[in-house]
């Protein structure tokens, strides 16, 4: 009772504030705008130990705070848009300004009054700790989805600088726990230490469980991708931008719709990097050329300036297959060898694959080549966009391997072969080729696929890589004004002429479009995450018995370095984990529950809590609202004795009900003194009630006039009450609780 | 300060009613003669009631002495008794026990010393600045008002039953005083810090200046309407065991309180109650309620605490302290159980519905 704390006991709230204000503030506003709230903060403190010595009415502070407030958004929306006050300042200048005075008065307007609310009621107390809660919680919400890049002005800081950014925000937790206890065993009240820790952990379960984290999936991607289009950005195959790999491509989609069909790599390079899929590989393997390529579409049709998707549908049969409802066989009409060859080595063999998709694709992709597709179930909807199993031949051999195989196949008619070769009539190219053909030793220049790893050989040393180069335009030719110019270029570019050079000389060849992901990301792990920054083209050639075969260009001249952000491997073990979760399986089948799980577990425990709470809530509102109906009609039932306690007590709950308390500490001749000027009658009925109270003798009064100064008062005391809030009380199940 | 006065319509009856009636001419009599000094009047008809004394601390010419000549002349004196009404002592620093007690003086005559009794010889004494005056005069007057007798040259002279004290001192001009002690200022029930009056009161100050120095329509008040009155009200102002348990915690909370140096003594607990029952009389009630004890607490334990330097005003802290238990008592009135009455009904068949207190 009435201990005075010193000031220091604030100095925990007033830090911690500071913190909540600054990360609160540091997203939205400049450096000048986070000084000004954090000063904020501070004069909310020393302003509202100021008010809370007054006696300042709640409504109207907070009515002032919130006009403030509104009044200070207006002035200085009013201020940018002005002429003279550009002219006065300077741009920059009016912007600092009213950025600063937005985010000194935000925190000021808000806090104070709540702070000197709080010192009247606990229930401030309590929103308090939850809108601080709240704020720390919303910052880093998005982290709890395994985006490691969130929030973003702490990990790009810190991976700016190489370091990981895991164990800062464990600091981060472990610092702000600290500082909450500390900030709760500064409160006042015990009723309130102990009533807090529980806010804070329902603030959080509640955070955890219902903010909407789909959104904030979206919200990642949007952000990362730098783009604002989301409907450009779904309908597009590839998810997000050109990423940071940059020399990826995400196109393939030419015909139908109008789109660009090739990234610009500029555009996203600024943007972050963030999972697209994890891709389960069920049996370990490496792939010889050290790349996992996921292939989803390929380009084919020369439409007479470049390569677009095959349009007739009756080539390319392995790639225009749509997402399985059912198992579906791709139609493939050359399949690798999976049987040992006589040398005691495969070709290739068959894998099994599970593809979880966390961004919406119009297609799916499979490991290379693909063989069969087979539905899944979505083991997290609120995770992943859908999933699906896939097996794919798998190369066991490396392209110099198959050197001696010719290419194409007997089946194909002359139009396929014509589809397949067909190039602009340039002689430039055929210089080139010839030019690469010449790189080759005299016993290899008649070898078919030679040719092939010559003109790669020659692309690799010829080109440069490059992401500055503007991004060809739909309709024009993407190679012509790359190799014979200064032949910089990406992905596409390097690809399509690829593709050109092999049909030159005659290779049946195409473009494929899909991910492309470092074999060494996988480490030892079965999880392959792929990022929007591994959307990939290259150039593929059809070998005889084999399929389409990759044939990437690498080029050894690099003019922007393709940024090498690995890929988080604990993200992509973890993705993997929860890709590989069944739903609806018992929980003793997959021991390592995913925070889904306990997620799931949780709302069901919840769900069978309120199964069984309903009832009881419900018997509960009943049996208070009989107390009520009891208290109320007890005089009229009670022995004489009893009446002026009775029905003292019924008045005194129809006054509750009418909002009209007695407060702590005040005298019974207090409260009706209060209430007189309204209803007289209640002066003598507490007279009455405290004469057989603490009186020598019973104040000797019928029934009947005991009932009608209940019924004068409650009716005189109603007279000047609105409607609805005599409904409200009338209602109010617990009205008379602690009426006394 | 809120009050249910209930006129008692059959004052011939009920024993309250004659002391009831008897407070009100005073009351009445005192408002009239000073203006603006309604609480303060209250406080003194309820010391008068209660058999205490009063401390008043205010500023020269606010009015004390009015009020206490009022007093002393609303009081008559009882058939054979030749006791004076009202006398004032001015304590300075050379004043002598005796100067207040009265002096034997030897009669040649009838050769024997004969006592003279001095001003203390009154029903109701002004004690002007009493801490102006040494400690032995002090402690003299003191033991007079505790005790009420004085003793003279070995012999003891019994003063009046309604022996009064009104002692005033100055807050502020200290310089050359010997502040009383706290065990001296327990003898005294209430210390009541007197303020300017209010701006109304003031002019109607100046205004009834005439008609004020004429006496009162009132009647006057015999000396044994007033004794009698304590002794019915000692009798008949009910004081709920509750009310004791209030009144103990409080004083507990307050000597458990950091900021107090030194608690209440338990005689101002005993003191106490008849100053709640005569508050309860003057409010027209019949029984002590919590509001009594809210409303006299700071009056009568305020002076009685020490409390630690820069801890502010002593009243405060007894609010504070009084707030817990009197909340207590307030909720009791509510409980299931009808409470015992310790005394039987008092007169119920003549209160039957007509609206008074009793």
């Amino acid at each position: 009772m009435g201990k005075e704390r010193s000031i220091w006991w604030k100095v925990p709230g007033i830090l911690i504030w500071m913190a909540a204000a600054g990360l609160a503030a540091v997203n939205f506003t400049s450096s000048a705008g986070l000084a000004a709230a954090l000063t904020g903060v501070l004069a909310a403190f020393f302003l509202a130990d100021r008010l809370g010595a007054m006696p300042v009415r709640l409504p109207r502070l907070w009515l002032v705070a919130l006009g403030g407030l509104v009044a200070t958004v207006l002035a200085s929306s009013i201020a940018r848009g002005s002429e003279a006050a550009a002219r006065l300042f300077g741009s920059p200048g009016v912007y600092a300004i009213t950025e600063s005075a937005l985010w000194l008065v935000l925190p000021l307007a808000l806090l104070t009054p709540l702070l000197v609310s709080a010192t009247r009621y606990s229930t401030f107390l309590s929103i308090e700790a939850a809108l601080l809660v709240g704020i720390f919680a919303g910052v880093f919400a998005a982290h709890r989805e395994g985006s490691l890049h969130r929030p973003y002005f702490i990990t790009d800081w810190l991976l700016e600088r190489n370091y990981d950014p895991l164990p800062f925000f464990l600091a981060i937790g472990a610092a702000l726990g600290v500082m909450l206890v500390v900030w709760l065993l500064s409160r006042r009240s015990a009723k309130q230490t102990l009533l807090d820790p529980l806010i804070l952990m329902a603030m959080i379960v509640a955070l955890f469980l219902f903010l909407p984290d789909g959104k904030i999936r979206q919200l990642n991607a949007w952000a990362a991708s730098g783009s604002g289009d989301e409907k450009k950005k779904s309908e597009q195959q590839k998810g997000g931008g050109g990423g940071k790999g940059g020399q990826k491509e995400k196109g393939g989609k030419q015909e139908n719709s109008g789109q660009n069909q090739d990234p610009d790599p500029s555009n996203g390079s600024g943007g972050k990097s963030f999972p697209v899929a994890v891709v389960n590989l069920h049996d370990d393997y490496n792939p010889p050329y050290g790349t996992f390529y996921f292939r989803q579409d390929a380009l084919s049709t020369w439409n007479g300036k470049r390569l677009v998707r095959d349009a007739s549908q009756k080539l390319d049969t392995d790639i225009g297959v749509p997402f399985p409802a059912e198992m579906i066989e791709v139609p493939m009409r050359d399949r690798a060898d999976t049987e040992k060859q006589p040398n005691g080595k495969r070709l290739a063999h068959r894998m099994k694959t599970t593809v979880a998709l966390m961004t919406p694709h119009s297609k799916p992709f499979a490991l290379i080549d693909a063989a069969k597709y087979e539905p899944a179930p979505n083991p997290d909807p609120k995770r992943f966009e859908r999933a699906y199993k896939t097996e794919s031949i798998v190369l066991d051999t490396d392209f110099a391997d198959l050197l001696q195989r010719n290419v194409g196949s007997e089946k194909w008619t002359p139009e396929v072969w014509q589809h397949y070769t067909q190039v602009p009539s340039d002689p430039r190219y055929s210089k080139i080729a010839e030019e690469a053909r010449n790189l080759l030793p005299p016993h290899l220049r008649g070898t078919v696929l030679a040719q092939a790893l010559a003109i790669k050989f020659w692309l690799d040393k010829n080109t440069t890589y490059d992401l500055g180069v503007t991004r060809p335009d739909d309709d024009s030719d993407p190679v012509a004004g790359f190799l014979f110019g200064e032949r910089r270029g990406y992905c596409v570019h390097l690809a399509h002429s690829a593709a050109y050079l092999f049909r030159t000389v005659g290779l049946p060849s195409r473009v494929s479009v899909g991910y492309a992901v470092d074999a060494r990301q996988r480490g030892s792990g079965s999880a392959v995450l792929i990022r929007n920054g591994d959307a990939h083209a290259w150039p593929e050639i059809y070998v005889k018995g084999l399929g389409w075969v990759v044939l990437d260009i690498t080029p050894e001249k690099v003019a922007t370095p393709p940024q090498q952000d690995k890929a988080d491997p604990e993200l992509q073990r973890m993705l993997g984990e929860m890709a590989r979760q069944t739903p609806g399986l018992p929980k003793e089948e997959n021991p390592p529950a995913g925070d889904g799980d306990v997620r799931k577990a949780f709302l069901e425990t919840l769900q069978a809590l309120g199964k069984l709470a309903a009832p009881l809530l419900i018997i509960t509102l009943l049996a208070m609202y009989l107390m009520k109906l009891w208290r109320r009609l007890e005089p009229r039932f009670c022995e004489e004795d009893r009446l002026p306690v009775s029905a003292y007590r019924a008045t005194l709950d129809s006054l509750a009900d009418l909002g009209m308390r007695r407060g702590y500490g005040a005298s019974r001749e207090q409260f009706a003194e209060a209430v007189a000027f309204r209803a007289p009658e209640f002066a003598e009925l507490t007279q009455l009630h405290l004469k057989h109270a603490l009186g020598a003798g019973i104040a000797p009064r019928t029934r009947a006039a005991y009932l009608e100064l209940t019924r004068a008062t409650s009716r005189k005391a109603a007279a000047g009450v609105p409607w609805w809030r005599r409904l409200a009380g009338a209602l109010h199940p617990l009205s008379w609780w602690k009426v006394s | 300060m809120a009050s249910y006065p209930q006129t008692p319509q059959e004052q011939s009856v009920h024993p309250l009613s004659a002391p009831y009636e008897t407070a009100q001419i005073l009351r009445r009599r005192l408002r009239a003669a000073v203006k603006g000094r309604d609480e303060v009047i209250d406080l003194i008809v309820t010391a008068l009631f209660a058999d205490g004394h009063v401390l008043l601390e205010d500023y020269p010419g606010s009015g004390k002495t009015t009020l206490a000549k009022a007093l002393g002349e609303s009081v008559t004196d009882a058939e054979g008794q030749h006791i004076a009404p009202f006398r004032r002592v001015q304590f300075t620093p050379d004043l002598l026990p005796s100067d207040v007690s009265g002096v034997s003086v030897f009669d040649v005559s009838t050769s024997r010393f004969e006592f003279r009794p001095g001003p203390i010889f009154a029903h109701v004494l002004l004690a002007d600045e009493i801490n102006r005056t040494s400690p032995k005069v002090q402690s003299a007057m003191l033991e007079a008002m505790a005790e009420k007798q004085v003793t003279v040259d070995n012999h003891t002279y019994p003063l009046d039953a309604l022996f009064f004290v009104i002692a005033t001192q100055n807050p502020r001009d200290l310089a050359g005083t010997y502040p009383l002690p706290v065990a001296q200022l327990d003898r005294f029930l209430f210390k009541i810090n007197m303020d300017y009056i209010s701006r109304e009161a003031e002019i109607d100050v100046l205004a009834t200046r005439k008609v004020r120095r004429s006496q009162p329509a009132e009647r006057l008040v015999t000396r044994d309407e007033v004794v009698e009155a304590r002794q019915a009200m000692e009798d008949h102002v009910h004081v709920d065991p509750r009310v004791h348990t209030c009144l103990v915690d409080a004083a507990r909370n307050i000597r458990a309180h950091k900021k107090v140096l030194q608690g209440l003594s338990t005689r101002s607990l005993v003191l106490m109650i008849p100053a709640l029952q005569a508050v309860a009389l003057l409010n027209g009630r019949d029984f002590v309620s919590s509001q009594d004890i809210e409303y006299l607490a700071p009056f009568v334990f305020g002076h009685r605490l020490v409390v630690a330097p820069g801890a502010g005003d002593a009243k405060a802290v007894v609010q504070e302290c009084l707030k817990g238990p009197l909340e207590i008592l307030t909720r009791s009135t509510m409980a299931n159980v009808a409470p015992a009455h310790s005394t039987p009904p008092a007169l119920p068949q003549q209160s039957a519905g007509n609206g008074q207190a009793w």
